[in-house]
């Protein structure tokens, strides 16, 4: 009996202890990969594919493991588990992190750059944006392997519905408009909508879909990088280009200028909701729609009676002429704590094989992720038998090699990002604020609240 | 602990079997001791180190990617509590939810057990229905809400507008948030204490409704005077768990509103989530968790007084 127990007790012990421990994944002849992406989904897909290409063409080499930590929403799960590996001092090699992050965990020592280690103008190979995502007080971190856009879709069937003089005022996918013809398509629009039977507004709910539901239900970062460019389009920005300095910036008066702008939408009778039901662009309900570039294939793929078509993200002034698309996605970076030289060369070797000019095609192939090397960009195919596709894509391309740029690298930018999202963006939806003063309020409140959470990076 | 040993090894050798040696009495130590040690070390894991932990994390500017960089930063944390609003606002929208929630839920859990003990047929179709929410996921009890809700295509505000009243904004109000959030939570929760109070209501012996029928009482004055008093310790048992279950409200606000419009509907605990795990300030937020940790013990002991002197009465 007390040999059972005791063995009993021992066992509890072992358990709990194993429990608590930490998996160590790193050894010398493995080098280990975390990526966000659901092994099933056809991002884990394509980097298995990418990581067994690179071990059948490395045979001599370390063998290289994936490991799918599955993301849930803005990527928690993911997160939690990466910061329990950096707690536990037990992190993979190399793992993904989403492009405004990568300031983060600069800050905190745990990135290692790459610059010294990378082949010959490698990093060259990159579009601007990705470069600047990646890189921060002038060192390169993070290798961007896809991108992204944010553009105008309409729904083409309601847009054709309209009289001539409305629908002259839509522009062709290669001009660029501006957000005040935006606003005033947008009301020509409801205003039809709220007078005609015409079948194509049966089920009409609201003339513009902003996703802004997204930031509601806790992908905050959704509703930054979706109106940031806001800012960006009148020389405006939210945090300065030393990344902790917001007061003065996110409240400028080309913010205020450029949010009071945003803020029309939501002027009686309003033209966007803060609460619009799910897929509302995707379900007709809306004739326009500020859309990511999933939606491309989520509409083709899911929606094939849906025609859709596509225009630029508007500027929000006319002679504004420098950079304003959103852009930005995951990157690969390395473990800042692996300091055995040789080790490091070779796991930047395998950064590069899953970042190159192949498998940035082979990403777009598969997963239809926006090309992040100059030479790959071309692989963008716009002459499909689907005129919504090319159309889409022209926009799309247009924009990464024209417009695209990165959003602020900032080593709080999670808080930054967060407070913008909610307590501006969304905030002046749910209170259909669209007076100057209010909107001033709102981002005077925000920096105020940012710069408290900023001191720390600043002693 | 010895004396719960004790106790342990005193009771077993109250029987005939075991009334026997000093070998016997340590070899009943190490067995009591042997059962004890997996719920200790898991309680020791998980209970009070964590404890342990954030209390001393409060005095930090622990960063969660900075784990080995922690400075002792004295009262720094407390003090910032003083002066965040929106934790300030967290605190209140967590009172607020439990003043409203508890009584609601309890009054209707009460209700439905009066009316499911009634002798009518249909009855087990009814208990099974008004129970069914307890047995459904939190979160997808609200994401059906959610979508019922929505201000302009939602249900709810189609059947309003079929009996002529206007569309409401419910979730995405700051004024009607916090309560559609009550009043889901009641709804969503009040199954499963109907069915406690259901067991007590047929413990009640019926001898006593027919005195009162004898003496004239009306149903009010039995329910008053007979079902009540009889309850009254299943009543208690349900405002303490009741109670402690609504301080730790964070899925509904989570889901359905994120904490907004306007930090209307952001809890205590959402609020430590928040600011540990996805502002990655842990120092913070266990300083958070340390004061709220000492006024939920504030509030047990203020609960158990009263359901003392409730037994003594």
């Amino acid at each position: 009996m007390k040999k059972l127990m005791l063995f009993v007790s021992i066992l509890s012990l072992v358990f709990s202890l194993a429990a608590c421990s930490s998996d160590k994944t790193s050894s010398s002849d493995k080098i280990v990969v975390w990526t966000q992406a659901a092994a099933d989904h056809p991002e884990g897909k394509m980097f298995a594919d990418r990581v067994k290409s690179y071990n059948e063409a490395h045979p001599d080499g370390p063998i290289v493991e994936i490991q799918n930590i599955t993301r849930a929403g803005a990527g928690s799960g993911y997160i939690d588990k990466l910061n329990a590996a950096i707690t536990a001092n037990d992190m993979p090699d190399i793992f993904t992190l989403d492009g405004p992050d990568i300031g983060a965990y600069v800050d905190s020592g745990l990135l290692g750059e790459l610059d010294e280690y990378m082949s010959e103008g490698f990093k060259d190979g990159f579009t601007q944006a990705i470069i600047d995502q990646g890189t921060v007080d002038g060192k390169f971190y993070g290798m961007g392997y896809s991108d992204s856009g944010v553009a105008i879709m309409y729904n083409e069937d309601m847009i054709n519905a309209l009289p001539e003089d409305v629908k002259a005022l839509v522009p062709s996918l290669d001009q660029d408009w501006t957000w005040d013809q935006f606003i005033e398509l947008s009301r020509k629009v409801d205003e039809f909508a709220k007078t005609s039977d015409d079948p194509a507004y049966a089920n009409y709910e609201v003339a513009v879909s902003l996703l802004l539901t997204d930031i509601t239900a806790g992908a905050y970062e959704l509703g930054t990088y979706y109106f940031t460019p806001l800012l960006w389009g009148n020389d405006a920005n939210i945090v300065a280009e030393d990344g902790v300095t917001v007061d003065g910036v996110l409240n400028s008066d080309k913010s205020v200028e450029a949010l009071t702008k945003y803020a029309k939408l939501f002027a009686e009778p309003v033209l966007a909701s803060a609460t619009e039901s799910e897929k509302t662009f995707h379900s007709g309900k809306s004739a326009l729609s500020v859309s990511g570039f999933w939606y491309v294939n989520e509409l083709i793929n899911n929606y094939p009676d849906l025609k859709f078509k596509t225009v630029r993200y508007p500027k929000m002034s006319e002679d504004f002429d420098g950079l304003y698309t959103p852009s930005g996605s995951w990157a690969f970076v390395r473990n800042g704590q692996e300091e055995d030289e040789e080790r490091i060369k070779q796991t930047v070797e395998v950064m590069e094989w899953l970042n190159n000019d192949e498998a940035s095609k082979e990403y777009f192939a598969k997963n239809g992720s926006i090309p992040t090397r100059i030479n790959s960009v071309d692989a963008i195919d716009t002459n499909t038998d689907n005129p919504y596709h090319n159309d889409a894509w022209t926009v799309l391309k247009y924009q990464v090699e024209n417009t695209n740029k990165s959003r602020p690298v900032s080593p709080g930018y999670p808080y930054l990002s967060e407070t913008f999202a909610k307590d501006v963006i969304l905030k002046i939806a749910q209170n259909k604020a669209t007076d100057e003063a209010t909107i001033k309020q709102y981002l005077d409140d925000a920096a105020k609240k940012i710069e408290l959470e900023f001191a720390k990076y600043k002693k | 602990m010895k004396q719960f040993i004790k106790r342990f090894v005193k009771v077993r050798n109250t029987t005939e079997h075991f009334r026997q040696s000093e070998h016997h009495r340590k070899r009943d130590i190490v067995s009591a001791y042997g059962f004890l040690t997996p719920a200790l070390i898991l309680a020791i894991l998980f209970i009070v180190l964590p404890i342990i932990l954030a209390f001393t994390y409060g005095f930090t500017d622990y960063y969660l990617l900075k784990p080995n960089d922690k400075e002792f930063i004295g009262l720094e944390n407390f003090k910032r509590m003083m002066t965040d609003e929106v934790l300030i606002q967290s605190f209140m929208n967590t009172i607020k939810f439990v003043v409203f929630v508890v009584p609601l839920q309890l009054s209707m859990a009460l209700g439905l057990a009066l009316i499911v003990n009634k002798k009518i047929r249909g009855v087990g179709f009814f208990r099974t229905a008004y129970f069914s929410p307890a047995v459904l996921s939190l979160v997808v009890i609200s994401i059906l809400w959610t979508v019922m809700l929505n201000p302009t295509s939602g249900l709810i505000n189609e059947l309003l507008e079929n009996v002529g009243i206007s569309k409401q904004p419910f979730l995405s109000s700051a004024s009607q948030a916090m309560y559609t959030i009550i009043a889901i939570s009641a709804w969503s929760g009040c199954g499963y204490q109907m069915m406690i109070f259901l067991a007590g209501l047929k413990n009640i012996d019926g001898s006593l409704y027919e005195a009162a029928d004898i003496d004239g009482a009306n149903a009010f004055q039995k329910f008053l005077f007979i079902t009540i008093p009889s309850l009254k310790p299943i009543l208690m048992f349900l405002v303490i768990t009741t109670t402690i279950q609504a301080f730790k409200l964070i899925v509904q606000p989570m889901v359905m509103t994120g904490g907004g419009p306007d930090y209307s509907t952001i809890t205590i605990l959402q609020y430590i989530y928040e600011y540990g795990f996805r502002h990655r300030n842990i120092g913070y937020a266990s300083a958070i968790t340390l004061v709220f940790t000492i006024f939920l013990v504030v509030i047990s002991i203020i609960i158990k007084k009263l359901f003392r002197e409730e037994k003594v009465a």
